[in-house]
Order: structure tokens, then sequence, then C-alpha cells
């Protein structure tokens, strides 16, 4: 695949931090979202960028805060203080403990230098726990000052960065002048990116969208992976994709999965999880059946709330508060760790890899349709904001109930409509083309039928519009279902959807070295 | 026209993953353009900062100030969506804000576009400014987003424009922004302004006069052309767009 990797999305989230930086007025924000989403390389191409603007613009240190002792962290700062070349500025000497470290940054940021501090979660608890009060009173000093530089806090766990700046008991509730949070790339970045690093055909951008979510740096290890592009067929392709990415000794992710659960997760979230995983959406009965001994209630709430690893799901209109919720892993990297690497990693120890990814093919082929599913529903949900396709103004979510009859049973992929129109969409979801047989198209209608005369009554009268989609349609296929009455789309349909048609082509950005070299 | 000073005055806000710095580049390039071929320029340089809908110039306010939806680093927007609102100002339009002949002056603004988008496409090849990036290698992406729009306008033919325009006046006169119908005037116009960049000088005197006494297109041309003459110059533009959409009355033998 190609080695040229540029920096992709985040327009917004950059263009708003430029913004900040640009105004040479103080500033303290925030940037979270989970790990390797890109908010150090947010903050790379945005330094990069402003050089063009700003020449004189001050100096940047970029501080991994430790998960271990004040001192640590102290000696950790003067060690960036001192690749940096900052050390005089600071008074390098005198930094010890959280205190000197709070004192430095408020010294820095006072001679112009924009200070980020990553990791920042960590001092919700345990021994760094007073340095978001001593941050404070830097902050409060500095508030309001012109020609200053600026503190930028990174945090990857969402709920522990809310209680440090949006509880209204935390030190620093109140005092961001900005906050920034990044989420997985949507499928239009993810449809430019593919196409840039070698996997434009569509059964390659759902395989890699399986396993990878939209976590840019996950792309990037694809991007890096050369010699993928001559592969011919999508098996042989998949399973050296999956055998370079995840399961040789130098694989760029072998061990990703397990040190994302290990930072993230203590053993009972660990074990709820892979039983999650494992089961697909569970009941808290199902867990229970799973984890006998343990007591579900905290772990889930943890995973679900704090960590946002797990979606809690209620049956289709359900009231929120209704019980007979189900859990199923949202992460798609997780999920795909989980359910199809993990596993082929244990196996590979024990049996010729050649086997061991026979298997891991066919497990990849089941979570690749779940995930096609969640790859059009988003696709639909972001064109509708483009204001291109099927204006959408809610959509059906949860899953479908299974009642006693099986007669009564619906199962429909895509339910979208628009209230101020009274229009509904239905879609069929399938990973192969074929699959769109006279059988599946029948049950398809027939489920909306049923569905429109139970918990869909609400659409009667409504206009219904139908849709099939595949990653893929052969044009034959394609051309008989349409003249059949049926609209075909697939990920070609969505590219060019989702490509802003008026705005022509786009000229290169200048790249941070970080984000565009090997490292 | 003099060169001191610039043109454009880019302000801070959100406008994605680029710098000021090549944004004042792209869209001095273009008004250099375009003032050039005027013949003059904003007494004071114009604002322009982005927002989130379509690009406008906002009525009453000096220095003028342009909004722009272009973002990041499409640079063929960016001269699009600036010229097409520089040319508004360039041609007074907010001396007399509303009067039935006003889509004229939006076809004009949609050929200020396209011409200066080919324009630039020379100009960045020639000389490419070092405060956009490979904007060398970008030069010709500004001449083919300017075909595209080309191409995407009604296909109508030189001869048949002036029953094409007797056709859709009543619209247009109604209300004047009917982007394809503005853009069949532009395409229409676009080689006489690009084989004569002097063209333009007489559009400066749009909107100087009560054009909402001109009771119909031809008077309003006929105006038109009276203030040029006013200001001591030939005119010629009035007469090409009556050559080029105007049906002649015939001769009566």
């Amino acid at each position: 695949m190609s080695a040229e990797w540029g920096f992709y999305g985040r327009s917004e989230e950059l263009g708003a931090l430029l913004e900040r930086m640009r105004s040479r007025r103080w500033f303290f924000g925030t940037i979270r979202g989970r790990r390797r989403i890109g908010k150090t390389a947010l903050i790379q191409q945005a330094i990069e960028i402003l050089r063009a603007d700003v020449p004189d613009a001050g100096p940047w240190l970029v501080v991994e805060i430790p998960d271990s002792s004040p001192a640590d962290f102290a000696a950790v700062f003067r060690a960036g203080l001192r690749e940096t070349g900052l050390d005089s500025l600071a008074g390098a000497r005198a930094v010890a403990g959280l205190a000197g470290v709070a004192e430095a940054v408020g010294r820095l940021c006072e001679a112009g230098v924009t200070v980020v501090l990553d990791e920042f979660q960590v001092c919700r608890r345990g021994p760094l726990s007073g340095f978001p009060s001593l941050v404070k009173m830097q902050v409060d000093r500095l508030e309001g000052r012109a020609a200053v530089g600026g503190l930028i806090l990174l945090g990857s766990v969402q709920t522990e960065m809310e209680a440090l700046l949006e509880n209204r008991q935390a030190p620093l509730y109140g005092r961001s002048t900005f906050g920034i949070t990044l989420e997985p790339w949507g499928p239009s970045d993810v449809l430019e990116v593919a196409a840039c690093h070698g996997a434009e055909d569509p059964a390659r951008t759902l395989t890699l969208w399986t396993l990878l979510g939209g976590v840019p740096k996950y792309w990037r290890d694809v991007a890096a992976t050369r010699g993928l592009d001559g592969i011919e067929r999508w098996e042989e392709w998949a399973q050296e994709a999956c055998r370079r990415l995840f399961l040789r000794g130098d694989s760029p992710l072998a061990e990703e999965g397990r040190s994302l659960l290990g930072s993230e997760l203590r053993r009972g979230n660990l074990a709820v999880l892979r039983a999650v995983a494992r089961h697909g959406p569970s009941t808290h009965a199902d867990l229970k059946g799973a984890l006998p001994d343990l007591s579900l209630g905290p772990y889930l709430h943890n995973l679900t709330y704090d960590l946002r690893l797990v979606e809690r799901q209620q049956p289709v209109f359900a009231r929120s508060g209704q019980r007979r919720a189900r859990y199923v892993v949202s992460d798609p990297f997780l999920l795909a760790w989980l359910r199809v690497i993990q596993p082929a990693r244990g196996a590979a120890r024990v049996q010729p890899t050649a086997r061991v990814v026979e298997g891991l093919l066919s497990r990849l082929e089941t979570l690749e349709g779940l995930a096609f599913e969640r790859l059009v529903r988003s696709a639909c949900e972001e064109m509708s904001r483009m204001g291109r396709g099927f204006a959408v103004t809610d959509r059906v979510r949860g899953y479908w109930n299974r009642p006693q009859s099986s007669k009564a049973s619906v199962e429909l992929d895509l339910v979208v409509w628009n209230s101020e129109t009274c229009a509904v969409r239905f879609g069929s979801c399938k990973r192969r083309d074929a699959r769109h047989d006279r059988k599946s198209r029948s049950r398809f209608r027939e489920h909306v039928e049923i569905f429109l005369e139970s918990t869909g009554r609400r659409f009667a009268g409504w206009r219904r519009d139908y849709v099939l989609y595949s990653p893929r349609f052969a044009p034959g296929r394609r051309a008989r279902l349409e003249a059949d009455g049926w609209k075909c789309r697939d990920l070609s349909d969505f590219r060019r959807a989702l490509r802003a048609p008026g705005r022509g082509s786009r000229g290169p950005s200048p790249m941070s070295p970080k984000i565009a070299g090997g490292g | 026209m003099g060169a001191a000073g610039g043109i454009v005055d880019v302000l801070n806000g959100n406008w994605g993953a680029t710098s000021l710095s090549a944004i004042r580049a792209v869209l001095e390039a273009s008004a250099r353009v375009l003032c050039g071929a005027f013949g003059h320029r904003p007494a004071t340089p114009v604002r322009v900062s982005p927002w989130g809908l379509a690009p406008r110039v906002v009525s009453d306010r000096r220095p003028h100030e342009i909004r722009l939806s272009a973002r990041d680093t499409y640079w063929c927007q960016y001269a699009y969506e600036f010229s097409h609102e520089l040319c508004h100002v360039l041609a007074n339009f907010d001396r007399i804000r509303q009067h039935r002949h006003k889509w004229f002056e939006e076809a004009l603004c949609e050929l200020a576009s396209l011409f200066v988008l080919h324009r630039l496409s020379d100009i960045f090849r020639a000389t490419p400014p070092a405060e956009v990036l490979s904007a060398a290698a970008f030069a010709p992406h500004f001449a083919t987003y300017a075909r595209r729009v080309t191409d995407d306008a009604e296909p109508v033919s030189r001869t048949e424009l002036p029953e094409w325009l007797s056709k859709h006046l009543p619209k247009l006169e109604e209300d004047p922004v009917r982007r394809d119908s503005n853009r069949v005037v532009a395409v229409a116009l676009l080689d006489s302004f690009l084989r004569d960049d002097s063209l333009w000088r007489d559009c400066g005197f749009l909107n100087q006069w009560d054009a909402a006494a001109d009771p119909a297109f031809v008077d309003h041309l006929d105006s038109w052309a009276d203030c040029v003459r006013e200001h001591g110059l030939v005119p010629r533009t009035p007469g090409l767009v009556r050559a080029t959409l105007v049906r002649r009355p015939r001769r009566v033998s």
C-alpha cells in the first residue's frame, strides 16, 4: 500500500483549534477521544499549519503524564523541558513535585509557550489527584491575558475527563475556553483513506472497516504495510492483511487489542467484555449464565457509560427505562479483536498459520455482515447531514425483539424516516449482492409489512422507499433489480455521494513530519 | 490600478485544515485578476470570513464583507465563490439593491467566477504563490473546475440564445438568483471576456443609475451604455451583451 500518509478528516476540529491558536490570546482547551484516535496528531498538524500564519508563534511542550507518582511526573516533565530546550524558561531545576510542575506550566504559558498535557485523566484519582487544583491556580492567573501561550489537556477516558472538567465540584470546572471531542472517522473519511491507500475495492474497504473501525492510527498501519496491493483475490488479500497486521511477530497491531484492554480495563470489566463479545448481543441473564460469580451491574455500568466500549440496546421503539436491554460491544476494533483476532492469535501458537487464517476468515465474514449494516447506517446519516440523498430526521435504534410467534418476527437492517416529509426508507443489507435473491427480497417486503402493522403503525400512509445495499453490485444484477423497481446502493455510490461535488480538487496541506513520516 | 497593499483581509475563523496565509494568497490572486480587469479596486481591503451558509457579500458594510462556505484546501471553490462575490462589490451591488435586471448582475458574477478560474490556472502555473503548497501542480485544477461548471450548464447554441432569454426572462426578472439560467448567460459571454479582459471595465458602471426605471432589459442595456458614455468612455460591453442575448427587431422591407 501507499507509504504517503496524509492528514485525513478532522477539518472541523482542526479549524476550531487553529482559530483559537491564531487568536493570540490565552486559551485553555481540552481534546478528548479514545486512544489512537489522533489527539496528538491533531495538535502536530495544527502546529505545522500555524507556522505559516504565525511565524513567531511560541514553542510547544508536549508531556505525557505518567500514571505513577508526583516525583515521576516531575521527572518526566523535566525531561520534556530538556528535550525542547525550555529548561531556562521554566526553571527546570526547581520543578519538583506537583506544585513545581504546575508553577512551571504557568511560567511557560506566560512566556508564550503552549503546553500540552497528555493522558490528563490519570489526575482524576490516586497520587496525582491534587494536580488539577494546582493547574487551576495557574489558569485563573493567566485568564484573559493577551500575547501568552496556552494550555491544552488531552484525555482518552471520557468520563474521567468529564469529572475533571465538567463536574461543578471539580477545580477546573468552567475554566476551559474550548473543548474538542474526536470521534472515529465516519464513512466519508474511511472511504477516502481506503481509496488513497490501495483498498478502494469495496470488499477490501469493508474488511478494513470491520477490523479497524474508524481509528486513524490503525489505518495508517495498513497504509504502511507493503505488498498487499498485488494480491488479486479478496480471500488471499484478507488472509495476508490479517497475517501482516495482527499475527506476525512484527505486526504493528499484534499487541494493540491486548494493550488497549490492559490499559483501560480491570479484570472484571475484561471478563464481562469478553463474554459480550463471545456471546454476541447479550441480555443480563445471558451474561449471568456465562459469569455466575460476578456482580455484573457495576461492570456493565462502567463499560457502557464510563468507558463506552459497550452499548446498551433496547428493543426497537421501547422506552429507555424498560428492562429487556441487551449489550453489544460498540468499539469495532475491540469487537474484531475479541471475536476474530484474539482467537486466531491463540491458535497460531499451536497450529500452522495457514489453517489459522482460514478459520479467521469465516469468523471475519460473519462480522463483516454486522459491520456493513453499521457502515450503511452511518453513511446514510452522514449523507443526510451533508444535505444529500434521503433526508433523515430519525432512525430505528435498538434491536428487533423476537416475539413468541415466528410469523410476527421482524428484523430490518435499516429503517430511517423523515417526519417532515412523511417518508420512510427501509433497507436490506447483504454482504454479497447475490444474497439479495427473490426469497430474501420477498422476506424483506414481508418484514416491512409486519412492521407497519405492528410497532411501525405510525408510518401508515407515509411514502415508502425500499433500498437494497451491498458493498458492490455486479452491473447485470443491479440492472435486473432496478428493472424490478428496487433501488440499489453500494459503497461506490456512497463514495460518490459523500464526495462534495462543488468543491473540486483539494490542494495538498503542509504535513507535520511526525504525521507524514514512517515512525 | 495601484499594486500597493492587499485587496483582501482574511479574518480568523474556522477555515478547516489550512492556513490563513494560503487562503489569502488564493483570494488575493483572484482579486488581482478581477480588479485588474475592472480597472479599479475597493477603497479598503475586503474582509473575508468563513461561515456555514451559501456565500454572500453583506450589503451596506464598509469595508466590504464577504462570507465564504469554502474550507480546507479546496482552492477552486475559494476562487469560484470569492470572485462571484467580489464581482458584486465591483459592480456596486448595494447602490441599488433591487430591480428587475439584477439577474444580469448575477450572471456577470457567475461569469467572473469562470473568468478568474481560467486566469488563475495560467497564473499559478507561471508564478505559483509560495504560500500555497504545490501551487504550480495545482494550477490545471482551476481550469478543470471551470470547464466542469461550463459543461454542467444547459447547452444553448449562440443562435438560440435570444429565444432562450425571452423564454426565461420573466422568471429571471422575478427571481434573479436562478443559478442554472445565470450560468447559461455567463457561459455565452465567457469566450469574449477571456479574449478581452477590458470588457469588464464597463461592468464597473452598473447600478450607477436608477435601473428600476428601465422597463425592459434592452432599456437597461441602453442606460448602461449611456452611463459609460457619461464617464467619458466608449461603451463596448452593453453592445456585446445586446448582440449575444437580445433578438434583433425584424427589418421592415
